[in-house]
């Protein structure tokens, strides 16, 4: 097979918010740099995001970076390193005062200020007020912010491999020194060597069968961070929605349940008062997500799989509804195929942001232990890794914020490496890329009895059934038995089509054996973690435990789909001495 | 434009979309005439929210894509 060779200092996989974020800054200097991605840039799903990017400019009132600080360590239930989040919040103004200076529309106050909202867990003074601290480009700020970072890479020399699938990291005596990679449209094969190899490939959300992730997010830099034998960090923190439609993914705002929509199981019972007996439908969304999750684990969910709920609206006035939920109508007939005016919608407790991902110190360099060595020539950020700002649940608006400022942060210290090191491109054996070339051909061929889609429906459904919102060691037991039995059968899946020109079916094959490796990472490091922190609730174990699990997960996963566990402390000393750690205590809102 | 390249195209960054126009172009676009498909190979080409925005009648729109457009919404 012949394979077009390509050298750059540094490359960057993903063109989302934060691997255009990073390819940019790197654009600005004398090293060069390629961007590669699998869909064209402004196609990532951080044009998905809507609601905002945080940052403490202080443009409604008085703010302060530490209180965005405070907030963020809270919402993290302190699994979130101290001196990432100090990074994050202290570099988030000047991060979003360039944003807007390379053309980001930000709405306005009247005197022509970035105006900036309120947002759930965003607060003044250390929790005393609530913080007007989300800055916004209408409700597509993801969408102006993908555009506009795109249009400034073009300004300055990035080389875009654009539908280009990577289907491996290249390691050279433990250094990672470029990566193989496969040209959709002409079916072409690329060794891309760079002195940086930067990850920015996006959250796993496809794990799930009910996600709000787009079909792009399959978190391909995950899987082969652990099939280079490096471990994921914290993939047991998973961010749910409790009402997202059935099939589709989409949410229904919680607007609805506010306007007066409830929800009932397969008896028709309204189930809600009997898991909050005061707020009933309007209860927070962990406990909606809960009450949903023990009705259909009752046996009393709706449909043919009896797996959901319903979500009733048809009991107010049509007028209400298009008032005061515009859309919703729209969302429910497209995606479920319902009349909301006439009947009710199904809905689902739904993946919205993953935590973890692949770890990195607070430079975006990735670490491979718990003692945080670092791995020469790799970096990762975004949704995909974890530095960790988000810990144990992210805050909305945070992860805008983490990309933008990661993403630049990626660009110095690549530099910066970059500068002190020899341009000179090491010799990679013959062997290193033949092993890659055979195990890509391996899936290409591969004719066994399961098709793609089926086994990544089974995975879907083993991880929305086995991994839900609230775990117990039982059930999370059954699904690592299930999920190990389905990594394992990614041996038997048939590849129909044999080309290598727009063979979407192996490109989904290859993002399947992506997902299943993270897919196992999470159930174990579920399994393993026997508390309840953030977004992680286990119903054995339902309080936090600072004195055993303040620490992070750390799960490799090997060829055949066991788990070896590591751990890194939480880091709670600050970065400098601007600010004090935040303390220790109880997380209530 | 063959499939598995329009296939590809389905890929807007939004969840929705995706699977409407996936599921769409997997049953219907192999039995469109070419002209119907030069058509909606434009249509999915557009940016993701204009796409968006025709599909919510959020606002007036160029008429060549209102067949795309009403085909795609009673697509189930």
């Amino acid at each position: 097979m012949d394979i077009i060779k390509h050298k750059h200092d540094a490359i960057v996989i993903g063109a989302g918010g934060s691997g255009l974020r990073a390819t940019m800054g790197i654009s600005q200097s004398d090293h060069s740099v390629a961007c590669i991605s699998k869909v064209f840039p402004t196609r990532s799903h951080t044009v998905a995001a809507q609601g905002g990017i945080s940052g403490a400019l202080g443009n409604m009132g008085e703010d302060d970076w530490r209180w965005h600080m405070y907030d963020t360590v809270k919402g993290s239930d302190w699994l979130g390193d101290q001196d990432s989040i100090e990074y994050m919040c202290k570099n988030a103004v000047e991060s979003i005062i360039e944003l807007e200076h390379f053309g980001v529309p930000f709405s306005r106050t009247e005197e022509g200020k970035i105006y900036q909202r309120p947002f759930g867990g965003m607060t003044t003074e250390y929790g005393k007020g609530i913080a007007q601290r989300t800055c916004a480009a209408a409700d597509r700020t993801g969408h102006a912010i993908l555009h506009t970072l795109y249009t400034q890479s073009l300004k300055n020399n990035v080389d875009f491999y654009i539908e280009y699938f990577v289907i491996d990291l290249v390691f050279e005596d433990g250094k990672c020194v470029g990566v193989l990679a496969w040209c959709l449209d002409d079916g072409s094969i690329h060794l891309f060597q760079a002195h940086m190899v930067i990850l920015a490939t996006g959250g796993h959300g496809r794990t799930y069968q009910s996600s709000t992730s787009a079909h792009t997010c399959t978190g391909d830099g995950n899987g082969m961070v652990l099939r280079a034998g490096l471990p994921l960090m914290d993939m047991e923190f998973i961010q749910f929605h409790p009402t997202g439609i059935y099939g589709a993914g989409c949410l229904i705002t919680e607007g609805a349940r506010g306007e007066g929509g409830y929800l009932t199981n397969s008896d028709g019972e309204r189930f809600m008062p009997k898991y909050a007996p005061n707020a009933k439908d309007l209860a927070s969304r962990d406990v909606v997500s809960r009450a949903i999750q023990m009705e259909v684990n009752a046996g009393r969910g709706v449909g043919k799989e009896k797996d959901h709920a319903l979500l009733h609206l048809e009991h107010l006035d049509a007028s209400v509804i298009h008032e005061k939920l515009p859309g919703i109508t729209e969302t429910a007939k497209i995606f479920s195929g319902v009349d909301a005016t006439k009947e009710p919608i199904p809905v689902i407790p739904t993946v919205h942001y993953n935590m973890g991902g692949t770890p990195t110190n607070h430079f975006t360099e990735v670490i491979s232990d718990g003692t945080g060595t670092t791995v020469e020539g790799l970096m990762a950020l975004g949704e995909g890794a974890c530095v960790s700002v988000h810990g144990a649940n992210r805050l909305g608006s945070n992860s805008l914020l983490d990309l933008i400022v990661f993403g630049k942060s990626a660009a110095e210290r690549a530099c910066e490496i970059l500068d002190n090191k020899s341009k000179n491109h090491p010799d990679i054996k013959k062997s290193t890329i033949d092993n890659i070339i055979s195990d890509f051909d391996g899936i290409k061929n591969s004719s066994g009895d399961i098709s793609t889609a089926e086994l990544r429906e089974k995975m879907q459904k083993t991880m929305q059934r086995y991994a839900p919102v609230y775990r117990d060691e039982e059930t999370l037991k059954k699904g690592i038995e299930i999920m190990k039995g389905l990594f394992n059968d990614f041996k038997n899946v048939s590849v129909s089509d044999k080309s290598l020109i727009w063979n979407t079916d192996l490109v989904e094959t290859l993002e399947l054996n992506n997902l299943l490796y993270q897919a196992v990472a999470t159930l174990y490091s579920a399994y393993n973690r026997k508390e309840s922190r953030g977004s992680h609730a286990r119903d054995d174990f339902p309080d936090r435990d600072d004195k055993e699990w303040l620490k992070h997960t750390m799960v490799k996963i090997d060829k055949d789909g066991n788990s070896i566990f590591d751990y890194k402390p939480v880091k709670l000393e600050t970065l400098t001495d601007e600010v004090e750690t935040v303390k220790l205590k109880a997380r209530t809102y | 434009m063959h499939l598995s390249r329009v296939i590809w195209k389905c890929r807007k960054g939004i969840r929705e979309i995706d699977i409407l126009l996936t599921r769409y172009t997997e049953k219907v676009y192999p039995t469109l005439t070419s002209q119907q498909q030069e058509l909606y190979v434009e249509f999915i080409d557009l940016d993701t929210y204009e796409i968006l925005d025709m599909l919510f009648n959020k606002k007036p729109y160029d008429k060549k894509y209102q067949e795309i457009v009403e085909a795609l919404k009673s697509f189930n």
